[in-house]
């Protein structure tokens, strides 16, 4: 009651003080302040130069002699001094009208430190290949994962949001691909622990991200580094008062991009000629004999087609031949469905985070707490997540120093059935827009029936209400690390971490959600249910001792260390059908069975796991003056993954750097104020394989002896006590420059990644009585050049600032297996292949060329045995005049070329505006859902894209020769018209802020803004919702869309 | 000062220690926890046992991957029309078959399983001593021989092995000669003839018997006597052996008073010498036979739909050369339903005779527990009547008396062939009715000589496109491309193939 009463009086005094101030400065004379800015190095005016009242947003700019001249009401307070890349300083006004003073460089970009593998090092002396965005591009983005904030941010770093589901994992790649069987995931590393997953972790906690791209940097964390390493920073409290930081956005999530499909008008109308055409083939049976015509009205029909037993009407029509009576009567009958709108919503997502940060000289902290709500946008989809973080430091004698990080977190989500193949994205589109009118959207679905002018189905509304998916993730990530200073520069490092992971997931489809539903036996008799229980631990034990010391010139950090790594998995799955209702998901009788597969992966039964790591490791960086850096690390792995004869692993890298612009000849040329090229070269592997890999696991192999099952067991692969790492050894070369005072910063990468020792699943005689065993056989390259640039374009009131990323990668394959022999790929292995020469998992298809018009034209060209008019017309690639298997032909790979990303953030006073868009150029996506929608041969029953209004109908009626008949006999083949270009431009992120005016005594800091995700994209994928979807077997068969987002958040510092 | 070295040490005594312990370098030897290695198993009899009934596990899919898609899809018996698609079984049966085929893959990588398994069984059982360690081997080796006598039917002349090899050694086995894999498939079955018991107690039915081995080995006989090898001192020890079986009626096996009872699952192990055993129950111990010899039945039939091979019985089996009386004919073949469901007609005529019309225990398409007879007793029976054909220059009363005791059965009137080449014919056609969606016909043409005249005539009537006529490189079948691959140039690749 006091302390409000309080408050009351002091927000009372403000508020009389305001009008006071006000009422002063109307009163008072205003004043000018002149005077000149020069450089402190060369004393050369500085023109540009913003000059405010601290404060206000009264301010001026130096002119081109350096001179400026601020009007201001009277001469107290304070002038703000600001220049990009020079220093900031503050001069109180103490009554001159006269004030000159000269800025220095700065060089605080330079001096940042940057977090590399277990340390960090000033960004001027890196001499690897290192990227990295900070909270500023994180925290205001209205993503649910980290790794969404990463797209378009650095260069040679491609991160595909595969899937739109919230929260799903995100593909990422640290140049190009490298590894066939084992995982191409880079590796993670929160606040010095390597993590499985980047899942729940909650943005806002992030204070930095660094990508170490080449091997020199990553060969630190040895059998793991191949694919980069994604080393994430959490924020730490700051010697200060303590700082309560409130932030939050809440916003509505919308389709992105919609598929052009059918409309109910066009399908019926493609649905009457299907009929006409059944009608008159079946006047062309020896049965019947007749002329028919399609022109033959519905009562001739009915009559035809009407026998002794069987009467047939208009009103009561044979579907096959005959129209349905309501399609006169349009929607006054039926009902008219876009199925898209139907399982699409606007959906709204929320995060709040509330967190206290600050410290003495003796103990720091930083608690962060976060909720996230997320409605996704298809039907019955959601996000729940709560996370905490705790982050602590404290001294605990001179020159001890403990550091602890608590950080739980629980995902509780309900998602899945969307994407791939027989999943709801692709029902969704391919549900005719037609249906019965009582039906409406649980067309199909109990109670209610299938349309009888279409195929048997389900709506996909009513499977994605009736059915659950629930999963929840509990996930306690904890270390704890001592920091001793032994002697001058020498400190001892320890940390031990543990990542524990529970996942329980539940599903349970009713039986009203099967299209069998009419002949289930009893209400639940097709209602299945599956239960899955993991368990994950990861437990990290860590010791170094790191050595800092600066002897004149020369700076020496070295670092030795030792960590031992121990994971342990279990997992327990058990799936239950035949209930007796429809609503009870566990039920214990002998109608429920339990899975009995031993593979849990394949559904039922257990699985198990353990690994462990250890490893040595050192480094040493030296540099003289900062002109000539030098760096060397080098580490021994042993795994338990591998070979018994072969578990240690030995990665060692050198860099080095050479800062031109430190030496005397470079003093003369003021222009570049850093110049520094870099070089590099290191050996990193790759041990994401399965576990038991390298053994001769015991297979179960049972038979029935005269009607009952008898256990029967022998080994199931072949030992290899000699597997080893997957190595890749790659170079880099880089350059950096800044120019006219960093206002322009380039970096500039080119390198080559030779992945050798592929682990691959090499095919083997099947004399051996296998016919694969994993083996270290095969060779990848990747090369390419990446550039970064940050610039400032305007400085003034008014700043532009540019950041821009550009990457180009290469990927070959150039050995594989013991005589190279090509692998299919690919869904059913017949959409692309791994081959010698070419990019990873290029696709090998049938080239289309058009559509044979007619028969005159099949017979003038090429063909194969069975071709007809209107059948899609494959380009005859041996040129030997048929078309057959041989003539499948490479013509792309998913992997893209180019990469772009382009930043523009523009400050006006207080508001600022950040655009970000990113590109991608050069690789193709395989739509396979354009076997649901998109084949000649799936008939009339199902809605298909919209061009199949211009298809091949007659030879005198040849639609837009591309799009063939619709009983074209190539529907079963895999072929070009369903390849795409997955080039697109996005308008990733559009953010406008506003930062109200500072209350001190209220707010250290309020901000709102308000933000697009998602905000346009270009891209001429028809076959699917975004170019970005992989799903089934490396193509898209139909996946959970992304979402365009906006936001409105609020940020504000107490 | 002095203290906190004191500490410092103490600190960096605690941590070698810590290093000391945690560094251990065997906390790296970590063997897989769900399922065990192989080197921990065939511990004790029991284990040993299991051994062997993994061997017997091999040969679930012998019936689809050889018998159908590899014999009787080849044979005369199925016409599959040219295809839309790319099929296996359309190459198989229109004699396009390249070395890339899967089906050709398929059935030598399942054949290989069957002799990995038992060459390991027999490898881990040597430091046993316990009784049943003759009937084990006995089993290893009878299953081993069935393997390779497919094997060297299919192929030719095939990398042979007794033992488990390792990758290296798999690249450099030599194919070793046709008639040196028959040696040895005739070593392997004497062995299993005098170490297998004559009978099994209930719960152990379904395993090879003394029998089973010496009606198998029979067969092996007169595929000798016959081509490729036509070593005519095998046609009295294919007498012998066969006439051993034919001794045993009733324990060996039996001849079932009605055809169709054989392929019922209540017959299970009654009349036949030697079956592949299944059970339905979504374990994965299923026949996948009744939907791979079927494109479609109707939903009353079956709980679900196959789609197997788009194919069609061949139509000389259909017509009135296959008289209609013939009991075997209805068994065997189905056709003309209404899928009272969905309303779907079909025309088509199928093999059903695996298929138990009705059957609701299968919880999958390919779970059907109907056995698949790999030899029938009838099979002894017609086997030893054409020796007796072979051996005499007319046809003796005794070979005519058993060919006319299976027509007898099957409700079709006596025949009297008056030459030894008319009682070939009548037995080769007996054969394809006796045994028609079993697998064995292509063999029969095959060891006859009969199959390049047969099925050129068959290319013929049914307007088969062939690029050149059916000839003697076509009676095997290209060695499967990949396993050339695994190392270039060391096999050549049967003659008519690339």
């Amino acid at each position: 009651m006091k302390a409000r009463l309080h408050r009351l009086v002091r927000l009372s005094l403000l508020l009389l003080g305001g009008l006071l101030f006000a009422q002063a400065a109307w009163a008072q004379q205003t004043q000018t302040i002149t005077g000149k800015v020069t450089a402190t190095d060369n004393k050369e005016s500085l023109p540009g130069v913003t000059v405010v009242v601290k404060g206000t947003t009264n301010g001026a700019t130096t002119n081109g002699d350096g001179t400026y001249s601020l009007e201001v009401p009277g001469l107290s307070g304070t002038l703000v001094f600001s220049f990009i890349g020079y220093t900031t300083k503050e001069v109180p006004i103490n009554g001159q009208t006269q004030i000159s003073l000269t800025l220095g460089t700065d060089n605080k970009m330079l001096e940042e430190a940057v977090v590399v593998g277990y340390g960090t090092v000033k960004r001027g002396n890196v001499t690897g290949a290192v990227a990295g965005i900070t909270a500023k591009e994180i925290e205001e983005r209205p993503v649910n994962r980290i790794e969404n904030a990463l797209a378009g941010q650095m260069p040679g770093v491609t991160v595909q949001t595969t899937t739109g589901e919230p929260g799903a994992e995100l593909q990422i790649r640290v140049r190009g691909t490298g590894s066939i069987n084992a995982s191409n995931e880079p590796l993670y590393v929160v606040d010095g622990v390597p993590v499985d997953n980047l899942r729940g972790i909650n943005p806002t906690d992030v204070a930095n991200i660094e990508v170490l791209k080449d091997a020199a940097s990553a060969a630190i964390y040895g059998s793991r580094g191949s694919n980069g390493v994604v080393l994430v920073t959490t924020k730490r409290g700051k010697k200060g008062k303590a700082r309560l930081q409130f932030s939050g956005f809440t916003g509505v999530q919308t389709l992105e991009r919609r598929i052009d499909m059918m409309s109910p008008e066009q399908w019926i109308q493609q649905r009457k000629e299907g009929i006409d055409e059944a009608w008159v083939n079946r006047g062309k049976t020896a049965a019947i004999n007749k002329p028919y015509s399609a022109n033959d009205p519905m009562d001739y029909r009915a009559r035809e087609l009407s026998t002794g037993t069987t009467v047939v009407t208009v009103n009561n029509p044979n579907a096959t031949y005959m129209y349905d009576p309501k399609w006169a009567y349009g929607q006054d009958s039926l009902a008219y469905t876009d199925w898209q709108d139907a399982i699409f919503r606007k959906a709204i997502m929320q995060q709040y985070t509330l967190g206290v940060s600050g410290g003495t000289d003796d103990f720091n902290y930083n608690v962060n707490g976060s909720w996230l709500n997320q409605q996704g946008i298809i039907l019955g989809t959601t996000l729940q997540r709560a996370t905490l973080r705790a982050n602590f430091d404290a001294k605990i004698r001179k020159g001890i120093r403990l550091t602890v990080t608590l950080a739980p977190s629980t995902e509780s989500s309900a998602l899945g059935r969307v994407d791939g193949k027989d999943q709801q994205a692709m029902n969704a589109i391919q549900m005719p827009p037609v249906g019965p009118k009582d039906a409406g959207v649980y067309v199909g679905a109990q109670p209610y029936g299938a349309y009888q002018w279409s195929g048997r189905y389900v709506s996909p509304v009513a499977v994605m209400e009736r059915s659950d998916v629930n999963t929840t993730r509990t996930r306690l990530n904890a270390n704890m690390g001592l920091n001793i200073d032994l002697y001058k520069g020498l400190q001892l490092q320890l940390l031990g971490a543990m990542d524990n992971t529970n996942i329980l997931d539940q599903q349970w489809y009713p039986t009203s959600t099967s299209r069998d539903w009419a002949t289930a036996a009893n209400e639940g008799a097709f209602s299945r249910s599956r239960t899955t229980q993991g368990y994950n631990t990861r437990y990290l034990f860590q010791g170094l001792l790191n050595y800092t010391r600066q002897i004149g010139p020369h700076n020496i950090n070295a670092l030795v260390g030792y960590s031992v790594e121990n994971t342990n998995s279990k997992a327990t799955m058990q799936e239950n059908n035949k209930f007796p209702n429809d609503w009870s998901m566990y039920f214990d009788n002998t109608s429920s069975t339990v899975g009995t597969s031993t593979n849990y992966y394949n559904g039922g039964g257990f699985a198990t796991g353990k690994t462990a790591l250890l490893s040595y490791f050192g480094r040493v960086q030296y540099d003289y003056k900062e002109k000539y850096l030098l760096a060397g690390s080098l580490r021994r792995d042993g795994s338990s993954k591998f070979g018994f004869d072969n578990q240690w692993g030995l990665f060692p890298a050198v860099s080095a750097a050479w800062r031109l612009s430190s030496e005397g000849f470079m003093q003369g040329v003021t222009f570049i104020t850093d110049l520094k090229v870099r070089g590099s070269y290191g050996i990193t592997g790759n041990n994401r394989i399965t576990d038991n890999a390298q053994f001769s696991i015991l297979g179960v192999n049972n038979y029935s002896l005269n009607g009952v099952a008898s256990p029967g067991y022998s080994p199931s692969t072949i030992e290899n006590l000699n597997l080893g790492w997957e190595q890749t050894s790659s170079y880099n070369a880089g350059l950096d420059f800044g120019i006219l005072q960093n206002r322009l910063q380039v970096t500039a990468d080119a390198y080559v990644r030779n992945t050798s020792d592929l682990l691959l699943r090499t095919p083997v005689s099947s004399v051996t009585g296998f016919t694969t065993s994993w083996q270290n056989i095969g060779d990848i390259q990747n090369k390419g050049i990446e550039l970064g640039l940050n610039s400032r374009n305007l400085v003034g009131p008014l700043t532009w600032s540019t950041s821009f990323n550009a990457s180009y990668n290469q990927n070959k394959v150039v050995r594989l297996g013991y005589d190279n022999t090509p692998i299919p790929q690919g869904f059913q292995n017949l959409t692309s292949v791994i081959e010698v020469g070419q990019p990873l998992n290029s696709f090998l298809l049938y080239d289309v060329i058009g559509v044979y018009k007619d028969q005159a034209e099949i017979d003038a060209s090429p063909h194969m045995l069975k071709t007809i008019p209107g059948d899609s017309k494959y380009r005859d690639v041996n040129g030997d005049g048929v078309i057959d298997n041989n003539d499948r032909t490479i013509v792309g790979n998913p992997q893209p070329a180019f990469i772009f990303g382009i930043t523009n953030t523009f400050t006006y006073r207080n508001f600022d505006l950040t655009i970000l868009v990113n590109a991608q150029q050069g690789g193709q996506i395989y739509s396979l859902i354009g076997r649901s929608i998109d084949r000649p041969g799936m008939g009339y029953l199902y809605n298909k894209l919209a061009k199949w209004e211009n298809r091949w109908k007659s030879a005198d009626n040849p639609g837009d020769g591309m799009t063939p008949n619709i009983n074209a006999t190539t529907g079963g083949y895999y072929d070009t018209r369903w390849l795409y270009d997955s080039d697109y431009i996005r308008i990733k992120n559009v953010s406008l802020g506003y930062n109200l005016p500072n209350r001190e005594n209220l707010y250290s800091r309020a901000r709102v803004y308000l933000t697009v995700e998602n905000a346009y994209i270009w891209h001429n994928y028809d076959g699917g919702f975004t170019p970005e979807a992989v799903n089934t077997d490396g193509g898209d068969y139909g996946g959970y869309p992304q979402a365009r987002t906006f936001t409105l958040g609020f940020n504000l510092t107490l | 000062m002095k203290l906190s070295i004191k500490r410092t040490c103490a600190v960096l005594l605690g941590l070698s220690a810590l290093a000391a312990t945690s560094c251990k370098e065997d906390i790296l030897n970590i063997t897989p926890l769900a399922n065990n290695t192989a080197n921990d198993f065939y511990q004790d009899e029991n284990q040993v046992n299991q051994g062997v009934m993994a061997i017997y596990n091999a040969t679930l899919s012998l019936p689809q991957s050889s018998n159908t898609n590899m014999s009787e899809v080849r044979s005369d018996n199925i016409l599959v029309a040219a295809l839309n698609v790319q099929r296996d079984y359309n190459d198989i049966s229109n004699f396009l078959v390249t070395s890339q085929l899967g089906q050709i893959q398929t059935t030598w990588t399942d054949l290989y399983g069957i002799v990995y398994r038992s060459n390991i069984l027999l490898e881990k059982i040597q430091p046993f001593q316990f009784a049943r360690v003759p009937q084990f081997q006995g089993e290893a080796r009878f299953l081993r021989a069935l393997a390779y006598f497919n094997l060297v039917r299919y192929f030719g002349a095939v990398p042979l092995t007794d033992k488990v090899v390792s990758i290296a050694e798999a690249k450099v086995i030599p194919r070793t000669p046709v008639a040196d894999v028959y040696s040895f498939i005739v070593e392997d079955l004497k062995y299993a003839a005098e170490n297998l018991p004559v009978t099994y107690a209930a719960d152990n039915k379904g395993r090879a018997t003394k029998w089973a081995a010496k009606a198998l080995l029979g067969r092996v006989y007169l595929t000798m006597y016959g081509y490729p090898l036509k070593q005519a001192d095998k046609l009295a020890l294919a007498k012998k052996e066969l006439g051993d079986v034919m001794a045993q009626e009733g324990v060996a096996g039996a001849v079932a008073a009605n055809y169709a009872d054989i392929f019922k699952t209540v017959n299970d192990n009654k009349y036949s010498v030697f079956e592949i055993q299944y059970i339905s129950g979504g374990a994965g111990l299923g026949s996948t036979v009744p939907w791979d010899q079927a494109f479609q039945f109707p939903s009353q039939w079956a709980a679900y739909q196959p789609s197997g091979l788009d194919a069609q019985v061949a139509p000389d089996l259909l017509g009135a050369g296959w008289p209609n009386m013939d009991t075997r004919k209805a068994a065997t073949l189905d056709s003309g339903y209404v899928d009272t469901k969905t309303n779907f007609k079909s025309g088509r005529i199928q093999f059903t005779k695996f298929l138990e019309k009705g059957t609701t225990a299968p919880a999958n398409n390919r779970d059907y527990p109907n056995n698949f007879p790999i030899i029938r007793f009838e099979d002894v029976l017609l086997m030893y009547a054409e020796v007796l054909n072979e051996e005499a220059s007319t046809p003796p009363a005794q070979a005519i008396a058993i060919l006319n005791r299976i027509r007898t059965r099957a409700g079709v009137p006596d025949v009297q062939p008056a030459t030894k080449e008319e009682f070939r014919l009548a037995m080769e056609r007996e054969r394809r009715w006796e045994f028609a969606a079993e697998g064995l016909r292509w063999h029969d043409l095959v060891r006859t000589e009969r199959a390049i005249p047969v099925m050129n005539k068959f290319a013929t009537d049914n307007a088969i496109k062939l690029s050149r006529p059916i000839n003697e490189t076509d009676l095997i079948f290209p060695i499967p491309l990949n396993e050339l691959r695994i190392n270039p140039g060391f096999w050549q690749q049967n003659t008519g193939y690339n």
